[in-house]
């Protein structure tokens, strides 16, 4: 019933099957050793490995985001400031209700934008792309450079005032893609360019 | 060259060979759309009756639907060539699906209790995960399993990259496909015994949910219909004479014997005649189905891991759930949302044995797990304490507001006080591993999910951190994969722990990434990496075929003007 005559890829004495033809041959560990577990590992090696990326984004990334703060705080504060000067009658509870947002609103505008360049990150190496993200809620995601889909680049208006864009790297995976913003515009030509120069040369499908 | 499933019937004359679905589905289509259109009609006939609007407006809409279903058995037609299958569907907006055999990876075959009984199925092919199926709705049942096993016969042929002859193993590779079976191979059969475990799902919940959530539209109707019937009025007569706390207990009772007889009901529907075999063209197929009888194929190509569920009851009773990890779409299912059933509620050796072969390792699934130590301890302790308080202060703080009966207290602090069980449970419960070239990943109460994801399948890491998460020194490590569900998460771990779970599961990934690294990073031009340690022993990359000349990432940096970057950390 099933055709005997199909291609395989085993001949009875032939060689080894390539590593890219596995399901999980384009791992750059995969042509080694069986994986470890956990508490095989040695640790003075592991001790040299970090999750740390190299490269800040852009300086001017801060300004956007210094920007975009001051935008959706205004959302907020406009309507208040049309209520104070409609409406008479409420003043302690609006003087209340402007100061404290007010407050709030510089202290995210001032230390928002300089807690997020710390964070963020990224590199690429030979092998896989890394970035780090976020304030409040930080992640760092890594894939490598086989697991690579699409690459998209993406220049928002804001974003083209200070011309600076956003490098979007996706894989396989629904948990969402591995995001750089606030590089500059020309980083991320390069970057664009090169990922898809080399994404393009790496065999499988990528899941 | 054209194929008719139908060979008994003569085609229909239409443009080179389209045809159109069975014949019987005039009967069946007028009722679906009726069915569809039910609440519509429901509310005319109501208004109707309260001569708003003249009787006759029903009977045009009625017969309208009726209409409509049979025009859209004449528009709906399909094709099989020797290359592709097609249907065009549509009434007014015509549209055409295409699906290459050679790329069909999937076909299930259901019956609903009409199609049955009038002798037709429905078959949805499946191709490459992102597209949508294509749904052939009507044709004889016979026609419907001769197709299903021509196509998968067809797809299987096509060669696949890793399609191998039956029988003959494949490289002493640990992640390659392993054996597969000289001929079908019966993994599992429906058993009586496995009745006992239906009433401890959830199922029963979430069928009374769904009848809920349906009646819910004509519940004025159902009210006063009930109350003008002798049974309803002395229910409620029955129900008034008593005190509070009896006829919370009398209607708790009534509310449980409902859903235990639901959860019942909804299984035996769902999973009676089950059947679960494996082919030598490396799929597994799934018969289940009392009233609906489905056939649904998994391919064992994307298969990718499994799921042992174990829902709170069901646990207790030891037994479990098999759920299967495949990429693309989860499979359609039922209002259960149960895609990709491998087993249903069963015994728990069971689901061991049939993991066990699945997954072709016996390690996952009962490998020791690694603990996440005293401070996920802690945290998920902290977590239930406040979530607890959440729950329970405004409560207390209306009924001191509203003056409500104290005892309303005490209901207020059951989560509290239930607080340090769940906690303890939740946190005996975590628990990950790196076994047998799988990642193991174990979590939750309600249920308890050990996920089992084949190494080779985890296309990257996210490591997640919130706020209360960073301050006691934690982060949830997720493995992405091309699954539904998209990831699959270890939570709670420390950085050390997630480095080293991420090392072991997919070494070398991390080697660009050392520590300590401060100098500029200077062009390779033969592709070794930048900047590495004078003593990067540990990762020696052998074999892999280096892709095309790959400049230094850093150049690409450095060559931008005025870009003020810090080259070192």
């Amino acid at each position: 019933m099933t055709s005997a005559d199909a291609p395989s890829p085993v001949a009875a004495d032939g060689p080894p099957i390539p590593p890219e033809s596995w399901p999980g041959g384009s791992w750059p560990g995969a042509t080694g050793p069986a994986p470890r577990r956990p508490a095989d590992l040695d640790e003075a090696a592991l001790a040299e490995l970090t999750l740390r990326p190299r490269h800040h984004v852009a300086p001017a990334a801060k300004r956007l985001w210094a920007l975009v703060a001051v935008l959706g705080w205004l959302v907020v504060l406009v309507p208040l400031s049309v209520w104070i000067l409609v409406d008479g009658s409420h003043r302690t509870a609006q003087a209340l209700a402007f100061g404290g947002i007010l407050l709030v609103a510089l202290a995210h505008t001032v230390c928002m934008p300089m807690w997020r360049y710390r964070i963020h990150r990224w590199e690429v190496s030979d092998e896989a792309v890394y970035t780090q993200s976020g304030w409040l809620h930080q992640q760092k995601r890594v894939a490598p450079i086989s697991r690579i889909q699409t690459v998209d680049s993406e220049f928002g208006p804001l974003e083209r005032l200070f011309d600076l864009g956003t490098l979007t790297v996706t894989t396989a995976s629904a948990a969402g893609p591995l995001r750089v913003s606030g590089l500059e515009r020309t980083t991320v030509r390069r970057l664009v360019d090169e990922l898809t120069r080399v994404t393009a040369t790496t065999p499988g499908d990528a899941t | 060259m054209t194929r008719h499933p139908n060979a008994t019937d003569a085609p229909e004359p239409m443009e080179e060979g389209w045809t159109r679905l069975d014949a019987r589905m005039l009967l069946i289509e007028p009722v679906r759309e009726i069915a569809r259109m039910a609440p519509a009609l429901f509310g005319v006939a109501i208004a109707g009756t309260a001569d708003a609007v003249p009787g006759w407006v029903a009977w045009v809409v009625l017969f309208g639907t009726v209409a409509v279903g049979a025009l859209r058995w004449v528009a709906t037609t399909y094709r099989i060539t020797a290359e592709q299958v097609q249907l065009r569907t549509g009434l007014l907006q015509r549209a055409t699906q295409t699906a290459p055999l050679d790329r069909v990876r999937t076909v299930d075959v259901t019956a609903a209790p009409m199609h049955r009984l009038l002798g037709v199925a429905t078959v949805r092919i499946g191709t490459a995960a992102s597209q949508a199926g294509i749904d052939l709705d009507g044709l004889a049942a016979p026609d419907a399993q001769r197709l299903r096993e021509q196509l998968l016969h067809r797809s299987a042929a096509a060669g696949a990259p890793d399609a191998v002859v039956p029988g003959q193993e494949v490289a002493a590779n640990p992640h390659a496909p392993r054996r597969r079976p000289e001929r079908d191979e019966l993994l599992a059969t429906f058993r009586g015994e496995w009745l006992r475990y239906a009433p401890l799902t959830t199922s029963g919940f979430v069928a009374l949910l769904a009848f809920a959530g349906f009646s819910v539209q004509f519940l004025e109707q159902i009210r006063v219909r009930l109350l003008d019937t002798a049974l309803g009025r002395s229910t409620f007569d029955h129900l008034r004479g008593l005190a509070p706390a009896s006829a919370f207990l009398e209607i708790a009772l009534i509310a449980a014997v409902v859903v235990v007889g639901a959860a019942v009901a909804s299984y035996v529907l769902r999973y009676w005649n089950f059947r679960l075999s494996r082919h030598p063209r490396g799929t597994l197929h799934v018969h289940r189905g009392l009233l609906t009888t489905r056939s649904t194929t998994l391919e064992e190509r994307r298969l990718r891991g499994v799921v042992v569920v174990t829902p709170a009851l069901v646990g207790l009773a030891r037994g479990a759930r098999l759920d299967a990890l495949v990429t693309g779409l989860a499979a359609e299912d039922d209002l259960s949302g149960a895609g990709n059933v491998l087993l249903p509620a069963c015994p728990r050796r069971l689901v061991d044995a049939i993991g066990e072969t699945v997954l072709g390792d016996p390690g996952p699934i009962h490998a020791p797990l690694r603990a996440h130590g005293p401070a996920a301890h802690r945290r998920r302790h902290t977590r239930a304490l406040v979530g607890g308080l959440l729950l329970a202060a405004p409560v207390s703080a209306l009924v001191v507001v509203l003056s409500w009966h104290p005892w309303v207290h005490a209901l207020a602090a059951v989560p509290v006080l239930a607080a340090p069980l769940l906690a303890e449970g939740r946190y005996r419960v975590l628990g990950h591993t790196v076994a047998g070239g799988h990642l193991v990943a174990q979590a939750g109460l309600f249920p308890r999910e050990r996920s089992i994801v084949r190494l080779d399948a985890v296309i990257g890491w996210i490591l997640d951190a919130s706020f209360f998460q960073r301050r006691a020194g934690l982060l949830s490590l997720r493995a992405m994969t091309a699954t539904p569900s998209g990831s699959v998460d270890v939570l709670d771990i420390t950085p050390e722990e997630a480095i080293r779970v991420v090392e072991a599961a997919t070494p070398g990934l991390l080697a660009g990434f050392r520590a300590g690294d401060g100098a500029v990073a200077v062009a390779v031009a033969d592709g070794r990496p930048a900047a590495a340690p004078p003593d990067a022993g540990a990762t020696a990359r052998v074999g892999r075929p280096r892709p095309a000349q790959i400049q230094d990432w850093n150049q690409i940096r450095d060559c931008q003007p005025g870009n003020g970057m810090t080259s070192a950390t």
